[in-house]
């Protein structure tokens, strides 16, 4: 458990074993091929390579169910007390003053209904996921450092107020590498047009950029907007082969020159895994080739095409997925608002989790839902004929399912009116230390030098929260 | 054990010599003794304060510790009721049953997630014995005052030994076999790897060696007429000749400056900008710093002006040249942190201290520095020095670059942009006004609300708020204008008071009485005839009043008493005509609307792209009064510590540290780092140049040469460096030249199987390192071989250098917006200006390979490169392949090559071409259009950067044409291809 090789620094960027060598220098599938084509004149070659990061799958701190994760990001900050946190005490003192709390009780205009054997209660908002509580663990106890949705969001992603540093998705592929390496291994799904924190919320920060989360619209699938020279537009696929196997041959000349240096090998790889990311991101973003049962399932919506998407791309073996789902910011009209929302991420989600779980791949995908902070439960102060609720980070909630999680688990209380969490708190750090934990990872040793410093996902802060880790 | 206890007294005087050593104290060496005992002893307090606190001290509180703000698991150990509480997991120490107290546990745990301390150390059998002894006498602690851990001055003290704060001291180079050492550096490297056993490379072969020259210098290939001279050059001093044209090359600043970049997160933009806040996140004159780093290598500045310069170029000189002002861009350019003052401190702090010195002062931040002897009172002694620093209020005009008819043009198409502002700010404040006018009794009504309330009422009352987003800004001025003031007098009216004080306090207004006497003329006289009975009369007084002004106005009207006195209410003094570009910004900031905002990022467009714009240094100066910061317990602004004098850090100081008397202290700062006498500044120089040079640094770790850094691989040679580079007088080329002249440098690439078992990485330097080309190298040389490189200026405004139609001009001009650094970027590899980086990632990716492959930069530069005189004239297809080679691979194709090269042409023939998949439209608005990073831009801010979309928006767009999109010709494939292929990106 505590015999995993320590994680790259600066400071350990040489000397390299022949083997570190090659997985270093190698992408994945290459460390292996590579191998196999250079003789033991390697080690003779040059080690340039040796400050080379790489995607090739590694090994976590100790065994973890969750090999990937899906996170939707309910980003706009979902009220807790309308979703997963069911408080009667506010239809009690509806439209009164609670203690403490400036303005006035909205009780959440939602029934809550008990579901599955576990009997957790969920909101009517929810219907289809109810269905999966027993494969949830739903936090009630969330908070958070400040009730500005950039900040906070930024915070969500990264552990980080303000500093950049890399994200959730950043260390994670940072740590496991990513099993296809015609893929990027960390993608940001989003609906048009970028959200502000997005940027630094996919930022490898001072990891190297192949860890950095990949932003996709999905908006308007067009093969060449899903990456960046994704296609060429002078010459078909065909010319392009044999113009490869010329440069091909051009670099074997090249590299038996100079001793098959590995840099020279990996960089000739890396031509080859982009011509196959040619077709395979194309046909991985192709949901045509679903069955119509399966869209029906997912539901032909935005949120319903991205999560099929996330689950074709988790198949494809890349390692984190996260969808960006807004509109969760309800100052008015809660009670329409939150019908739509609900019913926009309900039908797809329990979809998702259906899905994975006929497929096999819900024991070892994680799929997380929650936005940057909470709502108040009293009434936003802004007048309104429609009422909603403002920010609030003292309380919120999400839920985790799948991947190691300990299915049909309430983990934590708000207080009596839902306003902070009051029993078992969990900070961000906290729910990044678990969800770390879950992925297989110790927080405080998944580090990367900097400077002199070693740096990570939770600062100086964090605990894993054993209960809800089956 | 009887002596035991009762010598122990009479050992007292002995203990600390003792307990020196932390591990097995002599006086526990017959562990395990009897317990009971050690029991016994253990219930004297000295037991505790000479066996237990140093084993707390030595092992615990660098996690535990209250005063150092770091307690894990919620357990302070540093002071007596922390250690009786425990953790977040309960007791740590159980008097009820002692021997299952945690702490006990944890000690003697072998789990790796239960032991501590963790990691390899471990507690010795008498020191567990001792803690086990004194918990079961029932953990006697006598403290009163915390626990100190190992001290700084121990740490210091250590630290002392370390290399890097030792003076430089020069080794004279040692004796060496042979003929191959040409120059010191050479004798210093050789005798090393003799040492080792190995023997150094012969000398590169003269094409390899220029084309390694050139790459390295400048950043580009030579041409095949730079080769050939080369090659055919048989004078003794061919390659002198060679070095000495490369360094006198206008592209060596543009390639070396870059590098200096890269440690001065230089970027064109500020980060995200202020949320609250619709600012343009642009920098529009960082560029005058990117150009004086250029300059400064191309003049040969020396380096301790180089540093002085960009500290304190202010403080400087009082000459008329304002250009070295230019140089504070380092300190300037950084994220601006939304703002956030003490970051954007932490961000100096950390460039200057890491840039100059290789320290890495920004981790005393939040406590003492946890390896190096660097005080938390330390940083806030810089803290001190950059805290008494702003920006200037304007950027200083230092250059005229255009002549007068063009920048005439920028000041009229900038004057242009700034009435569209003023107009638009005019209408703002006109339409804000009447609203404010008609609804003047629900405003008044409604000011002494909190403000939530406040807005609330305005709302129901049918006022957008953000109609009234001017007017929240002027609330506050509301107060105090004195139209207002006798409405707020009845506001303080009880109830019961209307009836009688209400009509005297009338009559005192309208006699202007005391408190009144500026409430003017035409409101003083509404008092006079009412007789109001409540609040909302008073209100409607106003009202009426306010009526008239609006009806005066509206008949233009301006000489009215009444519209003289109530007529600029709300935004009194205010006139938008009246206010200068700047001043009207700056008062905009922070209720600029999303149209205001557009219109804004117009003018800072205008500024970062007009021709005829002057070069404005992005100066700071000393605040009025400098001062000393505080400490900021564990880094927090809310609690401030013991004041500390500004000064240089403890550990490069002599005894006698002087306080900074000089203004904010830049300029004494700047002298301390510049000293010849430092003992980092210089051999962190000479280390950055030398890791350029070979792709490693004589230490691994350019920018911390603290206690963590890895010992450097050639001490003595390092030194050597640093003090020829001194005697040189901090001048940078004869530095390079003594690097380029060694035969280190010049030697081959070769390696073997022997010698890389000795020594895999090559820390010996036994061969050249085979080099990748960065991602402005690679860019720029396929400019070049393409012939469309723009080598005709140095410096200037930012372009585009990404997105087509794509700019002639070097990388190193691109436009870097740190908030959001292009993708392609990335995985190229560039440096992240979150953080200044001495070195960057070197990472293989197919990202990388992508747009090698589809780009249509690449199809450009091959039907150029293909267009170029040389290759017009060659007629058949071996002349066209030589010709290719030489250009793009600065050498002849061998005979296979040529083969090679013949097959593929004839494949491409045979064959009928394959069509190409059709592009989808581009560029999408979504991604053409940058907007700023608002909530939710208007409609107005939306059309603004559309339609400036033409002149780049938030994206800068250069002049020329798109690549025509026809499908390729197989000399272009065969073209395209040969400028894919690692020859290009590889030198060695």
């Amino acid at each position: 458990m505590n015999d995993h090789p320590p994680f790259g620094t600066e400071h350990d960027a040489l000397p390299l074993s022949r083997r570190a060598m090659l997985q270093r220098s190698g992408l994945g599938l290459g460390a292996l091929s590579l191998a196999t084509l250079l003789g033991e004149d390697l080690l003779g070659s040059q080690v340039q390579a040796a400050a080379t990061a790489s995607l090739v799958p590694k090994e976590p701190h100790f065994r973890a169910k969750a090999k990937r994760i899906i996170q939707i990001f309910a980003y706009g900050a979902p009220s807790q007390v309308d979703t997963w946190d069911p408080k009667p005490a506010l239809a009690k003192y509806a439209n009164q003053a609670l203690p403490d709390l400036r303005g006035k009780a909205f009780p959440s205009p939602f029934q809550f209904k008990k579901h599955g054997q576990s009997g957790i209660e969920v909101s009517e908002v929810f219907p289809k996921l109810g269905e999966h509580v027993d494969e949830m663990a739903v936090i009630r106890s969330l908070y958070t450092d400040i009730p500005a949705h950039e900040v906070a969001q930024i915070f969500m992603n990264t552990g980080s107020l303000r500093l950049s540093r890399p994200s959730l998705g950043s260390w994670l592929l940072y740590g496991l590498g990513s099993t296809n390496q015609n893929l990027p291994g960390f993608m940001a799904l989003r609906n048009g047009g970028a959200q502000p924190s997005m940027t630094e919320s996919c930022s490898a920060s001072f990891l190297p950029g192949v860890y950095a989360g990949t932003q996709i619209s999905t908006a308007k699938l067009k093969p060449d907007e899903i990456l960046e020279n994704l296609r060429n537009p002078f010459m078909g696929i065909k010319d392009q082969r044999k113009q490869l196997d010329f440069v091909s041959r051009l670099n074997s000349q090249h590299s038996a020159n100079l001793q098959h240096d590995a840099q020279l090998e990996a960089r000739l790889q890396a031509f080859e895994m982009a011509f196959k990311m040619q077709t395979e991101a194309t046909d991985a973003f192709d949901l045509a080739k679903e069955s119509t049962e399966t869209r029906e399932l997912y539901g032909d919506t935005s949120l319903g095409n991205q999560l099929l998407l996330a689950r074709r791309l988790v198949e494809r073996g890349v390692r984190v997925v996260q969808v960006w789902h807004g509109g969760w910011d309800m100052h008015n009209d809660l009670e329409g608002n939150m019908t739509k929302r609900g019913a926009e991420v309900d039908q797809p989600a329990a979809a998702l989790l259906s899905d994975l779980k006929a497929r096999g791949m819900l024991e070892d995908t994680l799929v997380l839902w929650g936005g940057e902070f909470g709502r108040t439960v009293t009434f936003d102060n802004n007048g309104n004929e429609k009422p909603g609720r403002d920010h609030n980070n003292k309380g919120f909630c999400c839920w985790m399912a799948g991947g190691g999680v300990k299915g049909g688990t309430v983990y934590g209380a708000t207080d009596e009116f839902g306003a902070s969490a009051a029993v078992d708190r969990v900070h961000v750090h906290d729910l990044h230390a678990t969800l770390l934990a879950l992925m297989g990872f110790d927080h405080t040793r998944l580090v990367y030098n900097v400077n002199g410093r070693d740096f990570r996902l939770t600062n100086v802060s964090g605990n894993v929260i054993k209960a809800v880790i089956a | 054990m009887r002596t035991f206890l009762f010598s122990y007294r009479s050992l007292l005087p002995l203990l600390p010599v003792l307990f020196s050593g932390n591990t097995a104290p002599i006086l526990a060496a017959a562990t395990p003794a009897p317990a009971s005992a050690a029991i016994s002893a253990a219930t004297d307090p000295a037991f505790f304060e000479q066996r237990i606190v140093p084993i707390l001290a030595q092992n615990c509180l660098k996690c535990h510790s209250d005063s150092d703000g770091k307690v894990k698991g919620g357990l302070a150990m540093d002071t007596r009721e922390g250690l009786r509480k425990g953790g977040k997991n309960g007791e740590v120490i159980t008097l009820d049953k002692p021997e299952q107290s945690p702490l006990l546990k944890r000690i003697q745990s072998t789990d790796p997630d239960e032991k501590m301390p963790p990691k390899d150390t471990a507690l010795t059998p008498a020191q567990v014995a001792d803690l086990t002894a004194w918990i079961q006498a029932g953990a006697l602690d006598p403290r009163t005052t915390p626990t100190k851990g190992p001290s700084l001055a121990e740490q210091a003290a250590k630290a002392k030994n370390h290399w890097a704060f030792q003076p430089v001291k020069v080794t004279p180079p040692p004796p060496t076999k042979g003929t191959w050492a040409r120059t010191p550096i050479d004798q210093y490297v050789l005798a090393a790897q003799q040492k080792a056993g190995l023997n150094p490379n012969p000398e590169a072969d003269r094409s390899t060696l220029i084309r390694r020259a050139y790459f390295d210098m400048v950043g580009l290939p030579p041409t095949p007429a730079e080769v050939q001279a080369f090659v055919q050059d048989a004078s003794p001093n061919a390659w002198e000749k060679v070095v000495d044209h490369l360094l006198a090359s206008p592209q060596y600043g543009e390639r070396w400056g870059r590098y200096w970049l890269d440690v001065a997160r230089y970027s064109d933009t500020k980060g995200a900008p202020s949320r609250r806040n619709n600012e343009d996140p642009r920098n529009v004159d960082a560029w005058s710093y990117r150009d004086y780093v250029i300059n400064s290598l191309n003049e040969d500045r020396p380096y301790d002006l180089f540093i002085k310069e960009q500290l304190a170029a202010d403080l400087l000189t009082s000459s008329s040249d304002k250009s070295p002002l230019a140089a504070l861009g380092f300190l300037t350019v950084g994220e601006r942190f939304a703002g956030n003052q003490n970051d954007i401190l932490n961000d100096q702090i950390d460039v200057v201290s890491r840039g100059f010195l290789g320290l890495t002062v920004a981790c005393a931040r939040c406590h003492d520095h946890m390896f190096d002897p660097i005080s938390q009172k330390d940083y806030y002694s810089l803290h001190g020095i950059f805290a008494s620093t702003k920006n200037t209020k304007e950027n200083p005009l230092i250059e005229m670059r255009a002549s007068q008819e063009v920048f005439e043009d920028y000041e009229r198409a900038r004057g242009e942009a700034l009435e569209k502002i003023r107009s638009q700010v005019r209408a703002e404040f006109a339409k804000t006004t009447r609203l404010f006018r008609k609804n003047i009794e629900t405003i008044l009504l409604t000011l002494p609300l909190e403000r939530r309330e406040r807005s609330v009422a305005l709302r129901k009352a049918g006022l957008d708020v953000r109609d009234l987003e001017g007017l929240r800004a002027a609330a506050p001025a509301l107060q105090s204008e004195p139209a207002f003031r006798p409405f707020l007098a009845f506001v303080k009216l009880e109830q019961a008071q209307w009836t009688n004080v209400a009509p005297e306090l009338c009559r005192r207004i309208a006699a202007g009485g005391e408190r009144f006497e500026q409430v003017p003329e035409g409101v003083r006289a509404a008092f006079g005839q009412a007789q109001p009975k409540d609040l909302k009369e008073v209100a409607a007084l106003y009202g009426k009043l306010f009526a008239e002004v609006e009806a005066l106005q509206s008949r233009s009207v301006t000489d009215d008493p009444l519209v003289v006195a109530l007529g600029a209410i709300p935004f009194r003094g205010e006139d938008s005509n009246a206010l200068s570009a700047d001043a009207l910004i700056e008062k905009l900031g922070l209720r600029a609307s999303n149209a205001i905002a557009g219109l804004r990022a117009q003018l800072d467009q205008i500024d970062m792209s007009h021709p005829g714009a002057p070069k404005r240094a992005m100066a700071v100066e000393d605040v009025p009064k400098p001062a000393n910061s505080p400490v900021l317990i564990r880094g927090e602004a809310g609690s401030r510590g013991e004041i500390v004098p500004r000064r240089f850090l403890e550990v490069l100081s002599s005894s006698q540290r002087p306080e900074f008397k000089l203004g904010s202290g830049r300029r004494e700062l700047a002298e301390a780092i510049a000293d010849t006498q430092n003992p980092l500044t210089a051999r962190v120089l000479v280390n950055r140049v030398w890791l350029h040079h070979f792709g490693q640094g004589i230490v691994g770790t350019p920018d911390d040469f603290g206690v963590q850094a890895p010992d450097p691989t050639h001490p003595e040679l390092l030194d050597y460096l640093a003090s020829e580079f001194i005697k040189n007088g901090w001048h940078l080329k004869p530095l390079h030249k003594q690097i380029l002249m060694s035969a280190v440098f010049c030697q081959s690439s070769a390696t073997n199987a022997a010698y890389a078992a000795k020594d895999v990485s090559n820390k010996l330097l036994w061969h050249f390192n085979l080099r990748r080309l960065d991602f402005e190298a690679l860019r720029d040389s396929l400019l070049y071989i393409g012939g469309r490189l723009d080598l005709s200026k140095i410096g200037g405004q930012p372009v585009n250098i990404l997105s087509e139609p794509y700019s002639d001009r070097r990388s190193l001009y691109g436009y870097i917006d740190r908030a959001a650094l292009p993708e392609l970027m990335t995985h190229f590899d560039f440096a992240n200006p979150a953080l200044g980086n001495g070195k960057r990632h070197e990472t293989i990716v197919p990202q990388q390979a992508l747009y090698l492959m589809n780009s249509p930069l690449m199809v450009d530069v091959s039907r150029r490169l293909l267009a170029r005189p040389e290759m017009t004239a060659a007629t058949t297809d071996a002349q066209k392949i030589t010709t290719l080679y030489w250009i793009i691979y600065q050498r002849a194709p061998k005979t296979g090559e040529l083969q090679m090269a013949a097959d593929f042409l004839r494949e491409l023939r045979a064959t009928k071409s394959d069509q190409p998949v059709a592009e989808a439209p581009s560029p999408s608005p979504e991604t053409a259009s940058k907007l700023p990073r608002t909530k939710k831009p208007s409609p107005e801010a939306i059309a603004a950067a559309l339609a400036n979309r033409r002149s780049g928006g938030f994206q800068l767009q250069n002049a020329g044409e798109r690549v025509e999109r026809r499908p390729l010709e197989e000399w272009e494939k065969f073209t395209h291809a040969l400028l894919m292929a690692n020859e290009l990106a590889y030198y060695n």
